[in-house]
């Protein structure tokens, strides 16, 4: 038992409390700010799994946005609930089966921090490493092209190159091509971009799943796009129509 | 809110360090974590800040309506524009390595390819810095009628 572990007991505990609290709470704006404190707490628990990219997400858009638009919604809607008769007996069923099939999903997962969970194993989680996935021309495939132009570089190029083969030269063998070499210990030479990128969840978001992430950002823009249609200031048009009238 | 003393001096002070702050963690997404949504969420938080406490119209007179409007799509534009950069360069679409220009070692590669995740890093910024705004500038809108 790692010494973390009861600090994310508490943190969990104390996720489970504040959940509950906010259902309970018949007052929508003690809701929304323990709403609010839910993400600060899953955050933390984040932070805990090491998981940076998701705590500072959690933190940001849970804990920030979302709680300054609940706010929003709220001044629109009114703070008080509206009395309801005790808990839905089919919803807490459908919850609390749904629930139950989650966690018995987590125990096929690999144990936190395994070293041989498929994703430090499995072919494609060497390849998400690599960055080699989806690239007409790999880099082993441009050492190939520094050796054919080599007339055309100048001096500092030479030395890049000097020191290159003892690097580049096994994967200039079977590189060559669009296929994906799969020697982790190669890989390891090409991966986070020659250094670039150390920051692999953003490596994986821009390049791997760069295009995932192109339409993220669409549907983003267009609910934007939506927004302003269905919430634009309905006391404009009149004025455009007697305008063009 | 515009009375009160003690939002106005704090939102004042807060601010400068969020928008900082979210630039930073725009530009540094593939250093540390963040990223452009996370950028986008933090810049577009200290712009609400602002109108929360100094009211829509002084924000809007800074920040003006339709410019937020031109930003959301920019992002967009940009993230594609960098995706067809590389078709145009005989490339697959979204190859960051065809920012490097021609440069064929694998230092300008690796750069081009961290630059061209920058860009895109930075239009998703953008876009979602913008629309986050416009949710709130739709929000207040509707409460106040």
């Amino acid at each position: 038992m790692d010494s973390v572990f009861p600090v994310d007991l508490l943190l969990l505990a104390l996720v489970v409390v504040i959940g509950v609290a906010t259902i309970r709470a018949r007052d929508l704006l003690a809701s929304t700010l323990l709403l609010g404190v839910y993400s600060l707490l899953m955050a933390l628990v984040w932070t805990n799994m090491f998981a940076m990219d998701v705590a500072f997400t959690e933190a940001a858009v849970g804990a920030g946005i979302s709680t300054v638009l609940l706010l929003g919604t709220l001044i629109v809607v009114g703070r008080e609930e509206r009395p309801s008769r005790g808990p839905h007996g089919a919803a807490l069923l459908v919850t609390i089966l749904t629930g139950a099939a989650l966690l018995y999903g987590t125990t096929d997962m690999p144990a936190f921090g395994d070293p041989n969970a498929p994703v430090h194993t499995d072919a494609v989680g060497r390849k998400y490493i690599a960055q080699e996935v989806g690239k007409v021309h790999p880099v082993a495939h441009h050492h190939d092209d520094t050796h054919h132009d080599e007339a055309h570089h100048d001096g500092a190029d030479h030395s890049a190159d000097d020191h290159e083969p003892d690097t580049s030269a096994p994967a200039e063998h079977h590189g060559g091509s669009s296929e994906i070499h799969g020697d982790p210990a190669q890989d390891a030479h090409h991966g986070d971009y020659g250094t670039h990128v150390p920051n692999l969840v953003t490596a994986v978001l821009a390049a791997y799943r760069g295009y995932d992430t192109m339409f993220e950002t669409a549907v983003i823009f267009t609910a934007g796009v939506c927004l302003i249609v269905l919430l634009r200031d309905r006391r404009s048009p009149p004025k455009e129509t007697e305008a063009a009238a | 809110m515009r009375d009160q003393v003690v939002p106005r001096v704090i939102a004042r002070m807060l601010i400068p360090y969020m928008l900082v702050y979210g630039f930073y963690v725009a530009s540094h997404g593939e250093l540390g974590p963040g990223g452009g949504f996370q950028a986008g969420v933090i810049l577009a938080a200290a712009l609400i800040l602002h109108s929360l406490v100094h009211g829509l119209e002084e924000t809007q007179r800074g920040v003006p309506r339709r410019w937020v409007d031109r930003t959301m799509a920019f992002g967009v534009l940009l993230y594609i524009g960098v995706g067809i950069h590389g078709l145009l360069a005989g490339n697959a679409f979204l190859d960051y390595s065809s920012l490097a220009l021609g440069a064929t070692d694998p230092e300008s590669i690796h750069g081009a390819e961290a630059m061209g995740m920058t860009l895109v890093e930075t239009g998703v910024t953008l876009t979602v810095a913008a629309v986050m705004v416009t949710l709130f500038d739709k929000f207040a809108t509707a409460a106040r009628r």
